[in-house]
């Protein structure tokens, strides 16, 4: 795979994160659905493989702690876990597409040099 | 002091992982209400950067309130996590003032200042609508300073009004122009050099304001043509190589938790250009679409035109199509610089043919009788 083409992978994945987190922050927590959920698991070996480690270990980290939440009513400390994670998520993801986006840029200046 | 920020913090910090956790269905009047209580509370202990995000927080909820079609998912998305990253830093704030005051400083933001300076001479370079439907209406002009400590500078003047319905961001070219001689309307300044006495200038953000002073004098040079080649001349200053723009804006430059996804870098005046092809990127509904045109131009860095499809930029959209596969090549476009979705992608602020500078995104202004009046009969 080229450069060109990892680059633009990169930003399709961290674009279908934001997206389904997006959605969960419309329609709250208790909309995700298993379909969705899956989703967002297989996102996290994606993740790995391109080296996003920290962003895949709070993914991971999420998903574990929806798991959790067959307990009803889901106890408070839980659904503020939870929270901080999407919170996480959404901020770790900002600055990676920023970052990827700066770097591709220079690359592209020093080759114009 | 100390303790109010850390309590008022920790109250949005939950505010917002609640926000979180239950989405936007539980949203209610009562319930915004609190943010208008912790936006009085940021002021006044001049949080300013955490004010600010809470102000456009409850923008977004007040428009998914009131009409979910003009509501922003992704502004929405922006400041609620910015809510949270500040609400959560300033929860232990004791600590980052003792042990990280430049942090600290940094996220409290600082009130835009102005200073009055005395003597500027403008040129209007560049315009870029803002229609944030239910919000405001209005523009932001972009001046090139030629006089004194800020010549060869951007500076900006905003010019908004509440939004209210049939108000078009144009209708305000109609309006007077603020402490004008001869008295004025703001349409006069697109084609007509201007001279400012007293005007406040913000420094760090190069902002101009020519409506708050009483004091401020802004006087036509009736005499300036419409052939502006001078300060287009004077735009030379922003045509830059790969290797120029490299060293003036991506170098140091330092990435923040805080940055927009598509954050403004610097200004950028491409000559010889040519609109290849354009696509539109996005799904309506997932996000606001973007129409990306493919450019050529006098130098061999790759450029492309991103124009996110909002109201504001609907007519500059449609220009930029019709621009596609001409034969002569446009002599320049003004643009801002703002690096998006892994290329070096540019916002038009005006187009340069001929000597003349154009502003695609303006519609056709209508004659308007009651500046005709005025103007005829002198009535102030």
């Amino acid at each position: 795979m080229s450069q060109e083409e990892d680059i633009r992978e990169s930003f399709q994945v961290l674009d279908v994160i934001k997206l389904k987190l997006n959605e969960i922050l419309i329609k709250g927590i208790n909309s995700l659905s298993n379909e969705n959920n899956s989703e967002l698991v297989n996102l996290t070996q994606k993740l790995e493989e391109m080296n996003f480690s920290t962003l895949s270990k709070h993914l991971k980290s999420f998903n574990e702690k929806l798991k959790k939440m067959i307990q009803k009513p889901v106890p408070m400390n839980l659904k503020k876990d939870i929270s901080i994670e999407i919170l996480k998520i959404i901020s770790i993801a900002r600055i990676l597409e920023r970052i990827m986006t700066l770097e591709s840029v220079k690359k592209i200046l020093k080759r114009g040099n | 002091m100390n303790v109010q920020l850390e309590k008022v913090a920790v109250q949005i910090k939950d505010y917002t992982e609640s926000l979180a956790f239950n989405g936007l269905n539980f949203v209610s009047n009562d319930n915004i209400k609190k943010i208008e209580f912790f936006l009085h509370n940021a002021s006044q202990l001049e949080a300013y950067r955490l004010a600010t995000s809470l102000r456009y927080l409850h923008i977004e909820l007040k428009r998914f309130l009131k009409n979910r079609s003009i509501f922003n998912i992704e502004r929405y998305v922006f400041f609620l996590s910015n809510c949270w990253l500040l609400s959560r830093a300033f929860v232990s704030e004791k600590d980052l003032r003792d042990k990280n005051p430049d942090i600290f400083n940094s996220l409290m933001g600082t009130q835009l200042n102005p200073k009055i300076r005395s003597k500027f001479i403008l040129k209007v370079v560049g315009i870029e609508k803002i229609h944030l439907e239910g919000t405001i209406v209005g523009f932001v002009f972009y001046f090139l300073s030629l006089f004194g400590k800020t010549r060869n500078k951007i500076l900006k003047w905003n010019l908004m009004l509440p939004y209210k319905t049939g108000v078009t961001p144009e209708s305000l070219l109609h309006h007077d122009l603020p402490n004008s001689d001869p008295s004025s309307v703001v349409n006069t300044i697109l084609s007509k050099y201007i001279e400012a006495d007293n005007l406040p200038y913000v420094e760090k953000e190069d902002i101009i304001y020519l409506e708050k002073n009483p004091k401020s004098k802004i006087y036509i040079d009736e005499e300036s043509s419409e052939d502006t080649h001078v300060s287009i001349k004077k735009l030379d200053k922003y045509y830059l190589n790969a290797k120029e723009i490299y060293q003036k804006n991506f170098k140091d430059y330092e990435v923040t938790p805080f940055d927009l996804p598509a954050s403004i870098l610097d200004y950028l005046y491409v000559k010889d250009v040519y609109v290849i092809d354009f696509q539109k990127e996005g799904i309506e509904g997932d996000r606001t679409p973007t129409f990306v045109f493919e450019l050529t131009h006098r130098e061999d860095y790759p450029l492309v035109i991103r124009i996110p499809e909002k109201q504001g930029n609907l007519k500059l959209i449609e220009e930029f199509k019709k621009l596609k596969g001409r034969r002569t090549s446009i002599d320049g476009i003004f643009c801002k610089i703002i690096p998006e979705n892994g290329q070096l992608s540019l916002y038009p602020l005006s187009i340069i043919n001929n000597n003349q500078i154009s502003y695609p995104n303006l519609k056709k202004i209508a004659r308007d009788n009651r500046a005709l009046l005025k103007s005829t009969y002198k009535i102030k």
